[in-house]
C-alpha cells in the first residue's frame, strides 16, 4: 500500500498536530515529509555532516563553503568539458596515428613488392635478351639454310629465280581477274588430257556459243537425269512396300498352316492312341447307365499300401452293386478319382454319350 | 457460531483467511495478527471452547452427534482513533475460533468448519503520549502502576491508567524500530489507513509541542477546555462559562482558532440577551 498521504489526510494530520502544537501548519507537515525524504538520502546527511565539520574544524561557514563549493563545481564543470574535449582530441590523434601507422605499413609492403617485381623484371629482361640473341643466331642460320635449299631446289627443278618471279606475277594476274590459282589449275587440268586442248576448247565454244551456255545446258541435263532417277527410286520404293505387304500375308498364312499341321498331328496321335478302344466306348454307350465303383475293404486298403496291385478293387457295372464282385465286401463307394478326372458329377451313375 | 460445510481450514494461515472473510475484513498483514496472539491465547479455555463447538454441532446434527476437531484462534484487531479528552489509538481485539471438525451421526459422518467470535472483545487503548514516549524510547516517564505475567498498567497523566499486554508492547517496540508508525498502521489494511493521518498528526504535534511557543489566541485551536478557561479568564463563573460553551457548541468548528470561538460565544450570548 502506498504510504504517501493525500491532501485530505495531510489536512487531518496537521489539524491533529495543532492540538498539541498550535502553530503547526500543513506547510510544516510538507516540510517534514521533505525532510524525511532527504534523510532517506544518505548523501544529504553526509553533506550536512561535512558542512558542520567544515565549520567546526576549519572555521569556514556554511555560506562560504557553499560559495566555494559552487566555484569548485563550476571549475569542475569547466574542467570536465575540457577533459571531454581533450579526450576527444586524444582519441582523434590516436586514430590519426593508427591510420598513419597503417599507411606506413602498407607503403612499406608496397615498396618491398615493387622491389621484388623489379628484380623479377630485370631477370626476365636478361633472360629475354639472351633468348633474342640465340634466336637471331638461329634465324641467321635458318636463313642461310633456306637460301641454300632454295638454290638447290631451283637447281634441281631446273628453274631460275626469274621464273619464280614470273610465276608470282601470273598468280597475281589470276587473282586480279577474280580467280584462284587452284581454279585456274583445275580448268587447265580439264584440258590437260587432250592432246589438242586448244582446238577442243575452240570447238566447244563454237558449238555452245559460250562456256556459260555450255554449263547451263549441262546443268539442265543433269537436273532431268536427277528427276528421272528420283521417279525410278519412288517406283522401286512402292514395289518394295507391296512386296513387304505380300511377305507379311504369306507369313500369316504360313503361321496358320503350321497351326493346322500341329493340330493334324495331335489328331493323328489321338487316333493312334484311342482308336483301338472305340469298341469299348461303343459298348459302354449302349449301357443304360454305368457305375464306376470301388470296394472299400480295409484289408485291401492296407495291402494296397505295400503293393499297388493288391489295393481296393475297381469295377464297372450297369446296375447298382450290392457287394464287391471280387471279395464280396458289402461296403462300396463311387470311384471318385474317375469322376473327378472328368469333372463329372459324383455319387451318380453315368450315361455315356458319344459324339457324331 | 457459524457452521460451514466442508473442511475449510487445515492450518493457521487458512484459518486466518477464513476469519478475515467471515468478519468482513479486507487484506491485513499476518505480522499484525501475530502481534495479538497473546490476547488470543487468553481466550483458550478449552472446556468452554469444547462446549461451544459441541453446542453448535449438536444444534445442527442432533444430540447423538459426536465430533472431533482441530482448532485455531485468530485475533482480529479493529482500529479506532479517539480524539476526545486525550488522543488515543483504540484497538478492539476480537478472538475468532476456527474449528475443522469431523462430525459422526448415527447415519453418516461429515466434515464441517465452525467459525465465530469467542469471548468478549479485548480493548487495547494506546494514548498518543504513550506511543510518542515509546517512539522516543522514554517509557520511563510514566509510572508503572501494576504488572503481571501478561499485562502492565501505566500511569499516564491526564488519562485513566493504561493496561497493555506485555507481548504486544514488546512487539510494537521492535516493529517501530524498523518502520514508521504509518507503515505499521497500513499493515492493518484499510482501517489502518483511515486512522494513520490522525495518529501521525497527533504524534508530530507531540514531537513539536516542546519547541513551540505558547500560541496566541488568534492561532491556538479551540477545544472545549481552553474555551471554558478563556471565558473564566474573562471573569465568567465556571458554570456560566460551561453553559455558554454548551449553547454555542453546535456552531463551533474543530478548525476554529480560540479567538474565533471566543468571539462566536460572546456574540451568541448577546443574541440570547437581545432575543
Amino acid at each position: 500500500m502506498d504510504n504517501e498521504f493525500t491532501a485530505e489526510e495531510i489536512r487531518d494530520a496537521a489539524r491533529m498536530a495543532r492540538v498539541h502544537c498550535p502553530g503547526f501548519s500543513e506547510d510544516d507537515f510538507e516540510s517534514l515529509m521533505e525532510l524525511e525524504r532527504r534523510i532517506n538520502d544518505s548523501g544529504y546527511l553526509e553533506a550536512v555532516l561535512g558542512l558542520i565539520r567544515l565549520e567546526e574544524e576549519k572555521g569556514i561557514s556554511c555560506t562560504e563553503g557553499l560559495d566555494a563549493c559552487e566555484k569548485l563545481i563550476k571549475q569542475k564543470t569547466k574542467l570536465e568539458q575540457e577533459v571531454s574535449a581533450l579526450k576527444q582530441r586524444s582519441i582523434d590523434l590516436s586514430t590519426q596515428m593508427n591510420n598513419a601507422k597503417a599507411d606506413y605499413e602498407q607503403k612499406k609492403e608496397a615498396v618491398v613488392r615493387v622491389t621484388q617485381e623489379l628484380m623479377r623484371v630485370r631477370n626476365d629482361y636478361s633472360a629475354a635478351e639472351k633468348g633474342l640473341e640465340a634466336f637471331n643466331r638461329q634465324t641467321e642460320k635458318e636463313k642461310q639454310r633456306i637460301s641454300a635449299e632454295v638454290e638447290d631446289t631451283c637447281r634441281r627443278a631446273n628453274i631460275t629465280r626469274d621464273e619464280v618471279i614470273t610465276a608470282g606475277k601470273i598468280k597475281e594476274e589470276i587473282e586480279r581477274h577474280g580467280f584462284t590459282p587452284d581454279l585456274a589449275l583445275g580448268l587447265a587440268k580439264e584440258f590437260a588430257g587432250h592432246k589438242n586442248a586448244r582446238e577442243q576448247l575452240a570447238e566447244g565454244l563454237k558449238e555452245h556459243g559460250s562456256l556459260n551456255k555450255y554449263l547451263d545446258e549441262l546443268h539442265d541435263g543433269i537436273a532431268k537425269e536427277r528427276e528421272k532417277l528420283i521417279s525410278e527410286i519412288r517406283s522401286l520404293e512402292s514395289q518394295k512396300k507391296a512386296i513387304t505387304t505380300e511377305s507379311r500375308n504369306l507369313k500369316n498364312t504360313l503361321g496358320e498352316l503350321q497351326a493346322d499341321v500341329a493340330y493334324e498331328e495331335d489328331l493323328r496321335r489321338f487316333h493312334r492312341r484311342y482308336f483301338p478302344l472305340c469298341g469299348l466306348l461303343d459298348e459302354l454307350s449302349n449301357w443304360h447307365q454305368v457305375f464306376f465303383m470301388r470296394c472299400t475293404h480295409p484289408a485291401s486298403t492296407v495291402a494296397g499300401v505295400f503293393d499297388s496291385t493288391k489295393g481296393n478293387h475297381h469295377f464297372w457295372t450297369d446296375r447298382p452293386p450290392a457287394a464287391c464282385p471280387v471279395c464280396g465286401y458289402p461296403v462300396l463307394e463311387y470311384d471318385i478319382k474317375i469322376y473327378n478326372y472328368h469333372g463329372w458329377q459324383t455319387q451318380r451313375p453315368l450315361k455315356i454319350h458319344l459324339g457324331e | 457460531m457459524k457452521i460451514i460445510t466442508g473442511s475449510r481450514a487445515s492450518n493457521q494461515k487458512e484459518a486466518v483467511s477464513l476469519v478475515f472473510q467471515e468478519a468482513g475484513i479486507g487484506i491485513m498483514s499476518l505480522d499484525v495478527v501475530d502481534m495479538f496472539v497473546s490476547v488470543a491465547e487468553n481466550a483458550k479455555t478449552s472446556a468452554e471452547i469444547d462446549k461451544l463447538i459441541g453446542t453448535s454441532v449438536r444444534g445442527r446434527y442432533g444430540n447423538k452427534a459426536s465430533w472431533r476437531a482441530d482448532r485455531w484462534f485468530v485475533p482480529v484487531p479493529k482500529l479506532q482513533f479517539q480524539g476526545k479528552d486525550i488522543h488515543q489509538l483504540v484497538i478492539e481485539v476480537s478472538v475468532y475460533l476456527v474449528a475443522a471438525a469431523v462430525v459422526r451421526t448415527a447415519d453418516d459422518s461429515r466434515l464441517i468448519t465452525v467459525a465465530g467470535p469467542v469471548g468478549k472483545p479485548e480493548i487495547v487503548s494506546i494514548p498518543m503520549v504513550f506511543l510518542h514516549a515509546l517512539l522516543e524510547n522514554d517509557l520511563g516517564r510514566f509510572a508503572m502502576v501494576a504488572r503481571d505475567a501478561g499485562y502492565t498498567t501505566w500511569e499516564v497523566p491526564g488519562a485513566k491508567p493504561v493496561r497493555l499486554p506485555n507481548d504486544f508492547v514488546n512487539e510494537l517496540t521492535t516493529m517501530l524500530k524498523y518502520q514508521s508508525v504509518v507503515s505499521w498502521l497500513c499493515q492493518f489494511g484499510a482501517q489502518g489507513r483511515c486512522v494513520a493521518s490522525l495518529v501521525a498528526g497527533s504524534l508530530i504535534g507531540l514531537a513539536f509541542q516542546d519547541s513551540s511557543q505558547t500560541a496566541p489566541a488568534n492561532k491556538e485551536m479551540v477545544t472545549a477546555e481552553n474555551l471554558v478557561s478563556a471565558l473564566e479568564s474573562l471573569a465568567y463563573q465556571p458554570a456560566e462559562a460551561r453553559e455558554l460553551v454548551r449553547m454555542v457548541a453546535s456552531r463551533l468548528r474543530a478548525d476554529m482558532t480560540l479567538e474565533e470561538a471566543i468571539r462566536l460565544t460572546l456574540q451568541g450570548k448577546e443574541w440570547n440577551n437581545n432575543g
